[in-house]
């Protein structure tokens, strides 16, 4: 499955007024288009939100997304009125790893639970060396993945590079964490996990760098 | 040859119309001093920045250049007119491979694609030049068999660059579709799987970016567009006569 992973900058001030007006002028048209999985502000940045989207036809939903800002009424109008509100924006399509779930196990998953209520996601960026990307993957399904799910962190998502802007080597996971307390829970548990700190050391023989942002989903969001 | 690599922050909302006014008011006087437009692109996907990319015969077209950017009336009234579209810019000089085709080459060849790839190799300081050895002996043979073309291969020598920068440029299909088979070609080539493990000895990363060349007289644009029209005729739609009465 393919992905849109969008980074807007709105202008200072706006932040509030921009996601407000995009959950009643912008996603229901992206939504006939694509499945939008999660709209959020960046914890403690005032002018960065973060979009992530489905494209259920893979590059096919491409077209029908130019469609949408050339010929359809509220694509058009918003086309105009979204340059009020933001001046830059960089999109990446990312491709979905075998474990990382589709927009449709996310709505299963949320009946049982999952991904509700969350006040915040983690996002994390691993720059993999030049050809250790299997090692890693297989590294991170087996040992993280497990680990980080029995701490009450859930996989929200997990890609890489398939075209637009990006960099070699570099996996993107997003995980859900109820609150910071919970994170704060995280964090003391991992100090105390001798598996925690062995995944870590081998991590590093695996990556140049990793580089993380918590991010706080908006109320329409999907992934909240 | 020389190239001059211009990373242009547009204001969004007037991309077109620059495109327009870049073509009608600057290109003809950069043109008539030796600076040879071999393409002029929309970043994909950042809708703010465009990029220009220039050829030129030697370092003394370089002091031309300036001297037209500093004392001549058009060039004068092109960045004043240019404020109105342009927020930022920063160049590079790069020198070419070998084995990178020049805008002759690409003009007589068939290297007009809607999607480009553009990537930038982070390279250990000093090992540029062996590391554009391999992507020409290795790489380049390697992406033609998945259906990309080298348009250039470049180091960055002068300008604003960070140390042991590679810049590759790869046509990338005409539509979304051509690029999900070109890289699952790549991703099934064991080929491409060893040169991926290889090339960490030069370059720890690689950043990557789609041009989408739209640009109507830009040489390397998208087949779909047909052939420029006159700077002349550019003109007269970008910037109609106004009968005073």
């Amino acid at each position: 499955m393919l992905y849109l992973y969008e980074t807007t900058y709105p202008f200072p001030g706006m932040m509030d007024e921009y996601v407000k007006v995009m959950g009643t002028d912008l996603i229901p048209g992206l939504n006939r288009h694509m499945t939008v999985m999660g709209v959020f502000r960046i914890a403690f940045r005032h002018r960065e939100s973060f979009f992530l989207s489905e494209l259920p036809k893979g590059v096919d939903t491409l077209e029908g997304l130019s469609n949408f800002v050339m010929h359809e009424r509220d694509g058009l109008t918003w086309h105009r009125v979204g340059f009020r509100y933001r001046d830059e924006w960089f999109d990446s399509l990312l491709e979905g790893l075998p474990f990382s779930p589709t927009a449709e196990e996310v709505v299963r998953r949320q009946k049982k639970g999952a991904f509700m209520g969350n006040t915040l996601y983690y996002r994390l960026i691993y720059n993999v060396l030049p050809g250790k990307t299997e090692e890693f993957l297989k590294a991170f399904q087996k040992e993280l993945l497990p680990m980080q799910e029995r701490r009450g962190m859930k996989l929200a998502g997990c890609y890489r590079w398939f075209g637009a802007c990006g960099e070699s080597g570099e996996i993107i996971s997003l995980w859900s964490v109820k609150d910071w307390a919970h994170w704060g829970k995280i964090q003391a548990a991992q100090l105390r996990d001798a598996k925690y700190r062995q995944w870590m050391e081998q991590v590093s023989g695996l990556c140049a760098e990793w580089s993380y942002k918590f991010l706080l989903p908006v109320p329409y969001s999907l992934l909240h | 040859m020389i190239y001059l690599y211009d990373s242009i922050t547009i204001v969004s909302r007037f991309q077109e119309e620059f495109w327009k006014v870049m073509g009608s008011d600057y290109l003809p006087e950069m043109e008539q001093n030796g600076m040879r437009l071999v393409g002029m692109f929309m970043m994909g996907i950042h809708y703010n920045e465009n990029l220009a990319l220039w050829e030129f015969d030697d370092w003394a077209t370089l002091d031309r250049f300036q001297g037209l950017q500093d004392k001549h009336p058009l060039a004068k009234a092109w960045q004043r007119e240019a404020v109105d579209y342009v927020t930022d810019f920063t160049g590079k000089v790069l020198q070419p491979a070998p084995f990178s085709p020049t805008l002759a080459k690409l003009k007589k060849g068939d290297y007009k694609s809607t999607i480009y790839l553009h990537t930038l190799a982070k390279v250990h300081p000093g090992k540029e030049d062996e590391y554009m050895e391999a992507v020409g002996k290795e790489l380049k043979p390697m992406a033609r068999r998945w259906g990309m073309k080298l348009v250039g291969c470049y180091k960055a020598v002068a300008g604003t660059a960070g140390s042991g920068e590679v810049i590759n440029i790869w046509t990338a299909g005409n539509i979304h579709g051509d690029w999900v088979k070109i890289r699952a070609r790549s991703l099934k080539d064991p080929a491409y799987k060893k040169w991926e493990a290889e090339a960490g000895k030069w370059r720890p990363k690689v950043i990557y970016r789609f041009l989408y060349g739209l640009v109507p007289y830009s040489p390397l644009r998208t087949p779909f567009l047909q052939e420029p029209a006159a700077p002349e005729e550019v003109r007269t739609v970008a910037m109609p006569e106004v009968e005073w009465k």
